[in-house]
């Protein structure tokens, strides 16, 4: 990270990172991710090593209500996948 | 101290006519702009109810068959700092005193002339006939000024009598002072040289102060202000003729970029670096274009000094078709000129601020951001941090 220049930035320079994408999950019968579609093909998720859920912003039309899963796919790689409980949408959230 | 007055009056009326002979017949009207005002600067000589200064509206009240012509001071300008070097060559002391006036010193000329009626002649000569110079040889310069209004055009006048009994039949109105103080000389009845000469000098300074001791002097012929000569100032210079006009900026930067490496390939801008740059343009049917672009630090090679025009022209919108560019680099400095900070991190910040401005004009943004939190104690990971423009 850069150092911080501590000048005061206007609301156009400011740009969001690690927004969350959408993302094809194949779930089990008790909800939990099965498969996942990452980079054109389903990879098979071998273990959820953690799961949470948050809840908020409630003032809002939509609150924020997710449910997070930390899957392990082939090969060891570890993904964040969440589902918007509200809309149902399953999404890889970028940390 | 001996000073000739070269002067040239309705300067700019008569490079007007020299563009469009058929204003000799007309009565024109040289009009100035001054923000929203629009003031006279000159006018035909047969118009003699209009002077420098007042407003366009009155002028034309006053003289209502002229015609107003938009004044091209960079042209005028032009014109007579090209008069001023030719009388430079002749003299190392020269003084303007604004557009269409100026002092020459003549002492110790004479040796290198001949005689001082050869030395007038020459200094005739480098103003162009057309603009019909008028000459005045005097002792200081006030006494040279009122010669020349007594020479004729093309002629040069130097007084025979003392300079005392010369100035004294002159209005005050010809003073090197303030309008108000000529209109309080008027309201005390001294109307001329000669009657505020035999007042003394006591209540003249008494009722105008310090200006009171400069006019009563001036009065009777003595002026012992010094010449100041013209500092001349190195520049270079270079310009191109378009094909065809030009309307868009982009074409005005290749042409900039080409000028800038012509003169940067002189072997006389070699280790110097200029702090100015000025554009001038001829622009169809309408006044010169002009634009002056100072650079914070001096520039020592084409593409910075590029970067910095280009900058700087930025969503210009030319006032018309341009027919010919002139890029001039003005206020050279010597071998060095730039001084880098001690400290290596406070060098890096400074490049990478110059690379990130370079970046900014290229691509009208600043594309550079930096990873900063915004909420780091945020549950939704995608709030934690965010990108933001990086301006070191």
């Amino acid at each position: 990270m850069v150092e911080d220049t501590r000048k005061t930035s206007g609301a156009s320079d400011i740009r969001s990172l690690n927004q969350p994408i959408t993302v094809p999950v194949k779930v089990d019968e008790d909800g939990s991710p099965s498969e996942l579609r990452l980079r054109g093909k389903w990879l098979k998720v071998e273990s959820v090593d953690d799961r949470w859920r948050i809840d908020d912003e409630w003032w809002r039309d939509e609150p924020v209500s997710r449910s997070y899963f930390t899957c392990v796919v082939d090969e060891g790689i570890r993904v964040t996948v969440f589902q918007n409980l509200g809309a149902k949408q399953w999404y890889r959230q970028r940390m | 101290m001996h000073v000739a007055c070269v002067l040239i009056d309705h300067l700019p009326f008569k490079l007007e006519v020299r563009r469009d002979p058929g204003l000799r017949k007309r009565r024109a009207i040289i009009v100035q702009r001054h923000g929203s005002r629009r003031t006279v600067l000159d006018a035909s000589p047969s118009a003699n109810s209009v002077s420098p200064g007042m407003s366009l509206q009155e002028a034309l009240a006053r003289c209502k068959d002229a015609v107003p012509i938009e004044a091209d001071s960079a042209s005028y300008e032009q014109e007579f700092s090209t008069i001023l070097l030719r009388l430079g060559n002749r003299s190392p002391v020269v003084e303007s005193a604004g557009l269409g006036c100026a002092y020459v010193g003549l002492d110790g000329l004479q040796d290198t002339y001949g005689n001082e009626e050869r030395l007038i002649e020459l200094l005739l000569q480098t103003v162009p006939s057309y603009l019909e110079p008028q000459t005045g040889v005097s002792e200081g310069k006030f006494p040279a000024y009122l010669a020349a209004l007594s020479a004729g055009p093309g002629r040069a006048y130097r007084p025979t009598q003392s300079l005392t009994e010369y100035v004294a039949p002159w209005s005050v109105d010809v003073l090197p002072i303030e309008w108000e103080v000529k209109a309080r000389l008027h309201s005390f009845g001294l109307d001329t040289l000669g009657q505020v000469a035999e007042r003394p000098i006591g209540p003249i300074q008494a009722q105008f102060g310090k200006v009171g001791a400069r006019l009563w002097r001036l009065a009777h012929g003595i002026d012992d202000t010094p010449l100041v000569p013209q500092r001349v100032e190195e520049e270079m210079k270079e310009s191109l003729t378009f094909v065809a006009p030009i309307v868009e900026v982009t074409a005005l930067f290749v042409a900039v970029d080409n000028l800038l490496g012509r003169i940067f390939s002189h072997a006389k801008m070699r280790g110097r670096y200029s702090r100015v740059a000025s554009l001038e343009g001829t622009v169809y049917n309408k006044p010169t274009w002009q634009r002056r672009v100072i650079f914070k630090t001096p520039v020592g090679n084409r593409r910075q000094a590029l970067f910095v025009i280009k900058a700087s022209l930025e969503g210009l919108a030319l006032p018309g078709p341009l027919e010919d560019v002139s890029l001039t680099l003005r206020e050279l400095t010597g071998e060095s000129g730039q001084q880098e900070s001690l400290f290596r991190d406070v060098r890096q910040r400074q490049q990478l601020s110059q690379a990130i401005a370079q970046l900014k004009v290229s691509q009208g943004s600043n594309p550079i951001y930096q990873v900063r939190e915004v909420e780091p104690w945020s549950r939704i990971p995608e709030r934690r941090v965010a990108l933001v423009t990086y301006d070191p």
